[in-house]
């Protein structure tokens, strides 16, 4: 996987059965970052409930996350008693919104059939897309959900409404857009919004010692890598000192000690065209992608360990022992062994050394 | 945030994936591999086009969808890892892309075939621990898990289940090779265990091979394909073969005077997916026939001549004698090829004759009269993946961390942990 892929293909398969099947289903399903969703859909029932749950989804809500769903997902909005009571956003999908195919009887004429049939060709092709667009929709529910704080900062970017820091006053609060997201259990995003810029910053953290090792290296030479490619944003990695405008904002955030340091990203209005989708994509899944290549880095250490081993063991399978091939001297008359010369020759210090004894 | 296990089925010809508690594995893929054809350049930078190609590899359906670039391979032989390389790779892709988890949270749940070698066990388990840094690992016998599915599954009424609860038979046919494990106190016996090499695939095979004969059109791209979807849909197993010829042949004559066929004949029709073109077939004999191959192996390969219920019958009678009486009582199906209709009748009935036949003789000899052996061939709901559907069972029971073997240990004993992984923890 060289590409962030934010689909998730369970996701979308289970919709995908449960809007054109008929069919009980109660599934959970995971994804990255520990997130949990759970699908639910009775028989008989057109409505599918679909529930999520994520670290840190008070924040993601108060910061965005509300003004997301509205924008996005307006349809699928369910009232607060029919929410699920363990999982923090449930949306629901109506299946009986879809167009429906019309029934053919036999009792109609020749004419009719070949109308309704041709219709009911195209209503089915209208329905398999609306299905298709509806899977895809929500298989990309969690980007779309945890990026929707960055959502809501780059939308105002691109608006040109910026909120400088300097209305930040001790009583007032954050400024409108710039907020701290635990998105995971020990881990955090800040999104610092600024007059043409948005800043995002990431807090990264490993428990593996080799992951560590691995990370402090990547990041490093992150920023390096800047040059290949075509109008990047500006990244900064942050080895041992904090970021100064997220402390500037959430003075405690330096508090923490991170084990890998903070890597930011500064996005700038150029980055935005054609569609959010990609910046969102990458930097939700920025994690992700790190962690997928420490694996695929130590998978191919492995694979190397292997393949070396190996070609020590064939030097190993040729050795000889030089016991196994006697060697025959020629000066002595008689045919003597080399055996029995370091027999007589060992015979002989013994001799000697008893001797001098 | 207590987060499921992860329970990975690696088959000869379909991996089985998903989280435990769930009652279908998520993904059905091949278990197959199609690796870039350029290896060993590894230089990244300073190229336009960042393709590495030690990552430029697909795993399951992709992998046959990019066979004309890529090298496809399987790693499973007989259901022992080969290929350990293209397994971690397997796995690596499995993870990250199908499944989306994170393997430090999670508690994995592997299988392994019985007869495996601990050296195989502490490989997976170092592949597992080094590479992905699970949270804990499980290796699971494949017939144990597929006789722990039907004992503590959704059909069964055990409230307390205990280890002795694990015998039976399990007759395991997939898709390269079929067994017939039997399993007391669960533990497979060993010497007991019996393979035929003949299974999903070569049935597959001989239906193809019967289409060709009579001269159906088959595009010769999907002629696998078309002959797996047969065999799926409208194979059964008959009562007696040379009935069901008879059945095929009779001919019935209706109101309007004119003869039809018998309505065992089917017809097929196939979509491209390559060119569009619907091709229509028909379906006759082989209907019955290719299933037909487990109790006369003899229609598929001449050097196997024992039908089934023979050989289960002998790997019962090879077993001590004290376990064989739950061994006839308890014969479990597990894996696609034994879906077919009316299979576990058959062999039932079979193998009942064969019981009973030996019951007789044995009271001539002596005048004694054991209490009878009622066979019984159960077929569950989940048949087709019921090894999945055991680990899906016993990794969201409660017990299951007590058994599983965690990353602390791994870090301070090492791989040797792993050789042993017991269904039930000690004094259950």
């Amino acid at each position: 996987m060289m590409y962030n892929n934010p689909s998730n293909p369970i996701i979308h398969q289970i919709l995908k059965s449960c809007l054109t099947k008929d069919i009980f289903m109660r599934e959970t399903a995971y994804d990255y970052d520990q997130s949990i969703f759970f699908i639910q859909k009775d028989e008989g029932q057109d409505l599918i409930k679909f529930s999520f749950s994520c670290n840190g989804s008070k924040q993601i809500l108060i910061n965005g996350g509300e003004e997301m769903l509205q924008a996005l997902y307006s349809d699928n909005l369910l009232p607060k008693d029919m929410h699920h009571p363990d999982y923090d956003v449930t949306l629901g999908i109506d299946g009986s919104k879809l167009p429906k195919t019309q029934k053919t009887s036999k009792k109609m004429d020749e004419d009719t059939l070949t109308k309704i049939k041709a219709q009911n060709e195209e209503i089915r092709k209208d329905r398999d897309r609306k299905v298709e667009e509806l899977c895809t929709k929500f298989a990309q529910f969690k980007r779309d959900f945890m990026g929707a704080p960055i959502r809501r900062a780059l939308l105002n970017l691109q608006k040109g409404i910026s909120y400088s820091i300097q209305l930040l006053s001790p009583g007032q609060g954050n400024p409108k857009d710039s907020c701290e997201i635990p998105y995971r259990a020990d881990e955090k995003y800040w999104v610092v919004a600024a007059r043409n810029e948005v800043t995002i910053s990431f807090a990264m953290q490993f428990d593996n010692p080799t992951d560590r090792a691995l990370a402090r290296i990547f990041l490093l030479e992150f920023s390096d890598s800047k040059r290949y490619v075509k109008n990047p944003p500006a990244i900064i990695y942050h080895d041992i000192k904090f970021p100064e405008n997220v402390s500037a904002i959430f003075p405690d955030a330096s508090k923490e000690k991170y084990s890998n340091g903070v890597i930011s990203f500064t996005l700038f209005d150029n980055h935005l065209k054609p569609s959010f989708d990609q910046p969102l994509t990458f930097l939700i899944g920025f994690r992700q992608y790190l962690h997928y290549h420490f694996h695929a880095i130590k998978a191919s250490l492995h694979s190397r360990m292997r393949k070396r081993v190996e070609t020590f063991q064939r030097v190993i399978a040729k050795a000889k022992r030089d016991q196994d091939a006697p060697k025959k001297y020629k000066d002595t008359i008689g045919g003597a062994q080399n055996e029995d010369l370091r027999e007589e020759r060992k015979q002989e210090e013994v001799f000697q050394f008893k001797q001098q004894r | 945030m207590n987060l499921a296990t992860v329970v990975i089925d690696n088959g000869t010809g379909y991996t089985k994936m998903g989280y435990a508690g769930n009652m279908e594995p998520s993904y059905l893929i091949p278990t197959a591999i199609a690796d870039s054809r350029q290896k060993g350049a590894t230089k990244v930078s300073n190229q336009t086009e960042f393709k590495n190609p030690e990552l430029d590899f697909y795993i399951g359906d992709e992998a046959y969808a990019h066979q004309k670039t890529h090298d496809v391979k399987t790693i499973i032989r007989s259901g022992q890892i080969e290929d350990w390389e293209a397994m971690e790779k397997f796995w690596h892709r499995a993870i990250y892309s199908y499944l989306r988890c994170e393997p430090e949270e999670h508690r994995f749940i592997l299988t392994e075939p019985p007869m495996n070698t601990p050296e195989n066990r502490e490989q997976m388990a170092e592949i597992m621990f080094e590479t992905f840094n699970v949270k804990g690992l499980f290796i699971g016998v494949q017939a144990t898990l597929a006789l722990y599915a039907q004992l503590c599954g959704p059909e069964s009424t055990n409230k307390s289940i205990s280890q002795a609860d694990l015998s039976g038979t399990v007759i395991d046919s997939g898709d390269g090779v079929t067994h017939v494990f039997p399993v007391s106190d669960g533990f497979v016996i060993g010497s007991c265990v019996r393979h035929i090499p003949l299974a999903g695939r070569d049935i597959t095979k001989f239906i193809l091979q019967h289409l060709r004969d009579r001269g159906e059109k088959i595009p010769s791209d999907d002629a696998l394909d078309i002959a797996q979807k047969v065999k799926e849909r409208y194979g059964y197993v008959c009562k007696d073969v040379v009935k069901e010829y008879q059945k095929f042949d009779k001919k019935t004559v209706d109101e309007s005077g004119r003869v039809q066929q018998s309505n065992k004949f089917k017809k097929y029709t196939h979509k491209s997916a390559v060119t569009g073109e619907t091709t229509e077939i028909d379906v006759g004999y082989e209907r019955f026939l290719g299933p037909e191959m487990f109790f006369h192996p003899e229609f598929i390969h001449q050097d196997w001549r024992s039908p089934l219920d023979e050989i289960v019958d002998n790997a019962i009678q090879s077993s001590p004698i004290d376990t064989r009486r739950k061994l006839y009582e308890n014969i479990v199906l597990s894996g696609g090829s034994t879906l077919f209709t009316d299979f576990d009748n058959r062999l039932k009935k079979q193998i009942q004759e064969r019981v009973d036949d030996r019951f007789k003789q044995y009271q001539q000899l002596t005048g004694q009269a054991p209490k009878p052996i009622n066979v019984n061939v159960s077929q569950n709901m989940v048949q087709r993946y019921a090894v999945w559907f055991g680990g899906s069972v016993l990794g969201s029971s409660d017990h299951f961390p007590k058994i599983c073997h965690s990353r602390e240990d791994y870090m301070e004993r090492g791989p040797s942990i792993c050789r042993h992984n017991p269904v039930f923890p000690a004094g259950f």
